[in-house]
């Protein structure tokens, strides 16, 4: 077992465009595999969204991410050596990567959302690819707050 | 202790009719068997409440659609799966043949986009044999309206 790390931001609103990334776990390292365990995902508007977990194999242009450091070690002893790096906004898509691992539905209310926990085999990022949360259909998917749980 | 593979899909409207299925995890190898360890459902749509089971069928019968798992929804991203499992989707335009009782039942809230619930199962899962299948069908004549379902399997 590896150590655990977990950070968290606030994401913008998506395009009304299928496969539009709303966030995204993006592991930069060349070479080091990290295994996603939990993904939070909380609506902070009153209006439906339909989430859905997608691998992505390129990283796109984020214009605002959240980069861990020792703070987010859950033993505050080290900083991801992975530099994995929780993109929340972007000025240019991600490539998304099908099919989806995991769809899910939400009502038109403030709060509104899931934990994710991944047992056992967890989700292996490999080097140079990412995994994020993304809309499938032609509907924007809301600004919402995002927590990942890895290890590495 | 094999593989861990999830694929997810949505379904569209069914008929108000019995027994009519939303969403089937088809094992379709010769030999191969599986292993079912979790199934996530939320309705898409508003709608009357719904009333879903867990339930085995022994043929396809013609999907809605069909979602084909590579090797992007193994838990690892290793291999895609040997079995060739297929999540398919609803409504169907010929039922598959199911193999009662349903193994488990219950009732969704389908005022709000939203409802549903996630199985999960202990132990080595639910077992789906070659040329079988399991997955979620209507216990009652009340239509399911479009819905998202993720499957987790073992092979």
């Amino acid at each position: 077992m590896g150590l655990s790390y977990r950070v968290g931001g606030r994401t913008a609103n998506t395009a009304a465009t299928a496969d539009n990334v709303g966030a995204a776990l993006w592991n930069p390292h060349a070479t080091k595999d990290i295994y996603l365990r939990e993904l939070h995902w909380f609506q902070t508007a009153a209006t439906v969204s339909n989430p859905g977990l997608v691998r992505i194999s390129a990283r796109g242009t984020a214009s605002a991410s959240v980069t861990p450091d020792i703070d987010n070690d859950d033993l505050r002893l080290l900083a991801p050596i992975s530099g994995a790096i929780l993109d929340i906004t972007y000025s240019a898509q991600p490539t998304v990567s099908t099919p989806y691992l995991h769809r899910t539905n939400l009502p038109a209310a403030i709060g509104s959302g899931f934990i994710w926990v991944f047992v056992g085999l967890v989700l292996r990022i490999a080097a140079g690819w990412g995994i994020a949360v993304a809309t499938p259909v032609a509907v924007i998917l809301q600004a919402s707050d995002v927590t990942v749980v890895w290890e590495e | 202790m094999g593989l861990e593979y999830r694929a997810s899909g949505r379904s569209t409207a069914n008929a108000a009719t019995i027994d009519h299925v939303v969403a089937i995890l088809w094992n379709q190898h010769a030999t191969k068997m599986i292993h079912l360890r979790e199934v996530h459902f939320y309705v898409a749509a508003t709608g009357t409440g719904p009333n879903p089971g867990l339930i085995r069928t022994t043929t396809r019968g013609t999907p809605g659609s069909t979602v084909t798992p590579d090797i992007d929804n193994d838990a690892l991203g290793l291999l895609a799966p040997i079995s060739g499992a297929l999540l398919d989707l609803g409504a169907y335009s010929v039922q598959p043949t199911l193999q009662k009782p349903y193994k488990i039942v219950t009732d969704v809230n389908a005022g709000i986009p939203g409802g549903g619930f996630a199985w999960v199962f202990g132990g080595i899962g639910i077992r789906v044999a070659a040329g079988t299948g399991v997955g979620i069908g209507q216990i009652t004549g009340a239509s399911i309206p479009a819905s998202d379902v993720t499957m987790v399997w073992e092979e």
